[in-house]
C-alpha cells in the first residue's frame, strides 16, 4: 500500500484482484473492443483505476471490464473514500445531431408512453431534474422540456438511465450522431450559444452517491456513460508492467512487490489545471516518474 | 589505405541528362577502378558528381588513367576534372569539429558571401552548403568543420569555439538574419521534445498588451493601490506575485478576459507540423491557468503548465495560488520533470524562449533558441529575428522536400 495525503483525501494505492471489482455502469462495445486490443499488446497500465473502499469503480470502467475480460488476475487503483465531499458526482449529457425537429423524439416518447412537458428555460429544467430525481430533459434551440414515464416503466435510478439509453439508440438508428459531454458544460450560458443548429442535448437524471452504491448492492448496472465523478486529486503515470497482473502469487506479496515498485519512483505535486500527456486535469495531480540512474521497472522481477 | 593503390579523384559538371552517372561508372568499371566515395548533385539542371576511386590491379600509369577517364567528356558532354588523391600528411588530424549552421531571413545581395567571407577569416571549412528556401524568404544550411581554425592567442579552444559562433551571430544580426549553431553531439542527436516559454514566444504581443490593459483596468477598479511594470511580458509574472490584488473576483469576470489572449500567427501550424513529425511539445506559462488554459487546449500540446488561483465554494479568487507557483525559477524544474517522465536527455530538448530572465530555463536544452531576443537575453545557441514563430522548422536540419510536404500538408489542413 502506498499513501498520498493530499489536503481534502487520502490517495492509497495497492493492487486488489479483478474479481473483487464492482462496475456500476455498462460499458460502451467497441470503446472495450480497443482497450482489449491495446492490453494484449501494451507492456505497462499507466494510472491505476479509482475505486472507493469496497472496490466499486468510479473512474476506469473500461479498463476494469478489460481485466475482467482478459482474465486478468490482479490491478493496481486507487482508493479514495467516496463519501468525502470533495468527491462529486456530476453526469453526461448527451447531444444529438442532425435534429430537424422534436417531432421524432415525441414519437419515441409516446411509445414508450412516456410525458413530455415543456419547461421555460434551462433554470427552470434544470430545477425539475433536481425535484424529479429520476426525470431527464431535452433542450433543442430555445426549447427546453422535462421527459418522465411511468412509476411501472421507471421505478429507479439504473431505469430511468436504461430508458435514456432506449430513447438515443432509436434517434441513432435514424442516423443521428451522438456525444457525451459533462453536465457542467452545458449549463454554461456559453454552451448554449455555441450551440448549433438541430443539434439536441439530452439532460439525464441527477443521480445521487447513495443511488449508485444501491444500485452496486442490487447488482445492477447503469447505462454506459451515467456517472462522472470528479475527483479533487489523482495519481498519473504510476505505469505498471502488464505481467505484474498475470501472476499467480498472493495479494500480499503483490502488494509488497507494488509497495517497493512504487518506493522507487520519484513523485512530483501539481496544482490542478495542467495538461499531462494531452489531457487537461482540473484535479490536483501527484505524477510519478522514474529516476534517471534507477528506472523503478528494475525492482519487479 | 594501401600505398601502392593510384587512387584518383574525379569530379565532372554540367547539363543533366539521362544516364550520366551510368556512362562515368562504366568507364571506371573498364578500367578497373573501384568507387570508394561518391557524392551526386542535381539542381535546377545542373549535374555534378564527386568520385573518389582506386585502382588497385592496374599496372597503367596515373597519366595513362588520367587519360583514360577525361574521354568521358566526350561520351558525356560534362566538364571532367581529374587529379591523384594522396593521404593527409601527420600534421592534419583527421579529427573533425562539425556543426550545422542554420541562417534564414529575408534575401538579399552579397549574403552567401558574406557568411563564407566570415568563415575564410577564421579558416573554418565549408563541408556543405544547401539552400532550404530561397524566394523572398531565405534559408541555408552549412555543415562546418572548426577543427582547423585560427585560435587568438589568449583563447583556449572553447573559448575561441564561443568567440567565433558570437562573432557569426553579431554579423548575422547586422546581416538582419537569424541564426542557430549546433555543434555535431547535438545535431545528431534525435530530438524529442520542444519547449515554448509562452508569454516570450507563443502569445501575440499585440493581444497580451490589450489584454494586460483590460485586466489592469479590472484590478485598479477594485484595488487602486497596484502599481505595474512597463514590460508587457513580465507583468504577467508580476501578477502571479501580486495574486492578492485579484482577490474577491468572480472567476468568471476574469475568465471572459482569457478571449482576449491569442496566439502569434503561425503558432497553431508549428505546433501541429511539429507534433505531425512525431515531436512532443511543451508550453510552460508563469501566467494563470484561468487566463491561457482555453488557448493551451486548443494547441492540442502534450504538456502545459501553467500557475492555478485558489477559488471558494461560490467561485471567487481567494487571493492566494494554489502550490507548487511555477516561476521562471521553476521553469527548469519542471523541464526537468517532462525529461524524466519521458525518459529522454537533455541533448535531445530544444527550447524556446526569448532569452530574459522569464525563459533562462532555455539554457539547459540541447538546442537554445532565442525568439525576438533583445540585448539582455542570454547566450544561446541561436536566435530568430523576425515575428514568425513558424521559422523555427528552418532550424531543425529537416531535408528540404519533406519540409515543404509537412507545411503544404498543414496549411491544406487549416
Amino acid at each position: 500500500m502506498f499513501l498520498i495525503e493530499t489536503k481534502n483525501l487520502r490517495l492509497q494505492l495497492e493492487i486488489v484482484p479483478v474479481e473483487s471489482l464492482l462496475l456500476h455502469e455498462e460499458v460502451i462495445p467497441h470503446h472495450a473492443d480497443e482497450l482489449i486490443l491495446e492490453f494484449r499488446n501494451w507492456a505497462n497500465l499507466q494510472n491505476p483505476i479509482i475505486v472507493d473502499e469496497n472496490h466499486m469503480v468510479l473512474d476506469g470502467h473500461h479498463r476494469a471490464f478489460v481485466f475482467k475480460k482478459l482474465r486478468f488476475n490482479y490491478i493496481s487503483v486507487c482508493k479514495i473514500d467516496y463519501f468525502n465531499e470533495t468527491v462529486q458526482l456530476r453526469y453526461w449529457f448527451r447531444l444529438l445531431g442532425e435534429i430537424k425537429s422534436t417531432n421524432s423524439l415525441r414519437q419515441i416518447i409516446e411509445a414508450m408512453n412516456g410525458n413530455l412537458q415543456q419547461v421555460d428555460d434551462g433554470e427552470a429544467l434544470k430545477k425539475t431534474l433536481e425535484e424529479n430525481r429520476f426525470h431527464c430533459g431535452i433542450q433543442h434551440g430555445d426549447f427546453f422540456a422535462s421527459i418522465s414515464f411511468r412509476k411501472t416503466a421507471v421505478n429507479d435510478a439504473v431505469n430511468a438511465y436504461h430508458v435514456i439509453e432506449r430513447i438515443q439508440s432509436r434517434l441513432m438508428r435514424e442516423g443521428k450522431s451522438i456525444e457525451y459531454i459533462p453536465c457542467q458544460s452545458v449549463q454554461d450560458d456559453k454552451f448554449t450559444n455555441q450551440l448549433k443548429k438541430g443539434e439536441m442535448v439530452i439532460w439525464t437524471p441527477q443521480i445521487s452517491k447513495e443511488m449508485v452504491v444501491d444500485a452496486v448492492r442490487q447488482e445492477k448496472r447503469f447505462a454506459p456513460k451515467a456517472t462522472r465523478h470528479l475527483i479533487p486529486a489523482r495519481p498519473l503515470n504510476v505505469n505498471v508492467p502488464i505481467s505484474l497482473f498475470k501472476e499467480n502469487i498472493s495479494l500480499e506479496e503483490i502488494n509488497m512487490r507494488f509497495s517497493e515498485f512504487l518506493k522507487k519512483k520519484s513523485l512530483r505535486r501539481f496544482a490542478p489545471g495542467q495538461i499531462i500527456n494531452g489531457r487537461y486535469y482540473e484535479e490536483e495531480l501527484f505524477v510519478f516518474f522514474d529516476d534517471k540512474d534507477y528506472p523503478a521497472e528494475r525492482g519487479l522481477p | 589505405m594501401n600505398e601502392k593503390q593510384k587512387t584518383i579523384n574525379l569530379s565532372a559538371i554540367g547539363l543533366d541528362s539521362p544516364g550520366l552517372v551510368s556512362k562515368i561508372t562504366k568507364k571506371v568499371f573498364e578500367l578497373g577502378g573501384n568507387i570508394i566515395d561518391v557524392e551526386e548533385n542535381c539542381r535546377r539542371s545542373l549535374f555534378s558528381i564527386f568520385l573518389t576511386i582506386v585502382f588497385p590491379y592496374t599496372s597503367d600509369s596515373i597519366d595513362s588513367i588520367t587519360d583514360s577517364l577525361k574521354t568521358i567528356e566526350d561520351e558525356t558532354g560534362l566538364k571532367v576534372i581529374l587529379g591523384e588523391y594522396y593521404e593527409r600528411g601527420d600534421n592534419v588530424s583527421p579529427e573533425k569539429e562539425t556543426h550545422l549552421v542554420t541562417i534564414l531571413g529575408m534575401d538579399r545581395p552579397g549574403l552567401i558571401a558574406s557568411i563564407s567571407g566570415f568563415f575564410l577569416k577564421h579558416n573554418i571549412n565549408i563541408e556543405n552548403c544547401k539552400m532550404i528556401a530561397r524566394g523572398e524568404f531565405f534559408s541555408m544550411e552549412m555543415l562546418i568543420d572548426s577543427m582547423g581554425m585560427t585560435t587568438g592567442r589568449n583563447l583556449d579552444r572553447n573559448d575561441a569555439i564561443d568567440h567565433w559562433k558570437n562573432e557569426l551571430k553579431d554579423l548575422c544580426a547586422e546581416l538582419d538574419q537569424s541564426v542557430v549553431i549546433q555543434s555535431e553531439n547535438i545535431f545528431n542527436k534525435i530530438k524529442k521534445l520542444i519547449v515554448f516559454d509562452l508569454e516570450s514566444t507563443l502569445l501575440e504581443d499585440f493581444s497580451l498588451k490589450d489584454f494586460l490593459e483590460t485586466i489592469k483596468g479590472e484590478i485598479r477598479s477594485i484595488d487602486n493601490t497596484t502599481r505595474f511594470l512597463d514590460d508587457d511580458k513580465g507583468q504577467m509574472e508580476a501578477m502571479v506575485g501580486n495574486a492578492r490584488m485579484l482577490k474577491n473576483i468572480p472567476v468568471r469576470d476574469l475568465e471572459r478576459f482569457s478571449a482576449i489572449l491569442r496566439l502569434s500567427p503561425g503558432s497553431n501550424e508549428l505546433i501541429r507540423v511539429l507534433k505531425s513529425m512525431g515531436f512532443k511539445i511543451a508550453i510552460l506559462s508563469s501566467g494563470f491557468d484561468l487566463f491561457v488554459k482555453k488557448i493551451l487546449q486548443e494547441t492540442g500540446v502534450d504538456y502545459a503548465f501553467s500557475n492555478t488561483l485558489q477559488v471558494d465554494e461560490n467561485d471567487i479568487i481567494t487571493g492566494e495560488l494554489e502550490e507548487p507557483v511555477i516561476t521562471d525559477g521553476t521553469k527548469e524544474e519542471i523541464l526537468e520533470f517532462i525529461m524524466n517522465v519521458e525518459k529522454i536527455s537533455r541533448d535531445q530538448v530544444i527550447a524556446i524562449g526569448d532569452g530574459s530572465t522569464r525563459s533562462h530555463f532555455i539554457k539547459n536544452a540541447g538546442l537554445s533558441i532565442a525568439f525576438k531576443p533583445d540585448e539582455k537575453s542570454i547566450k544561446t545557441d541561436g536566435f530568430l529575428r523576425s515575428d514568425q514563430i513558424i521559422n523555427l522548422l528552418y532550424c531543425l536540419g529537416i531535408p528540404k522536400t519533406e519540409l515543404t510536404r509537412y507545411l503544404e500538408g498543414s496549411f491544406a489542413e487549416k
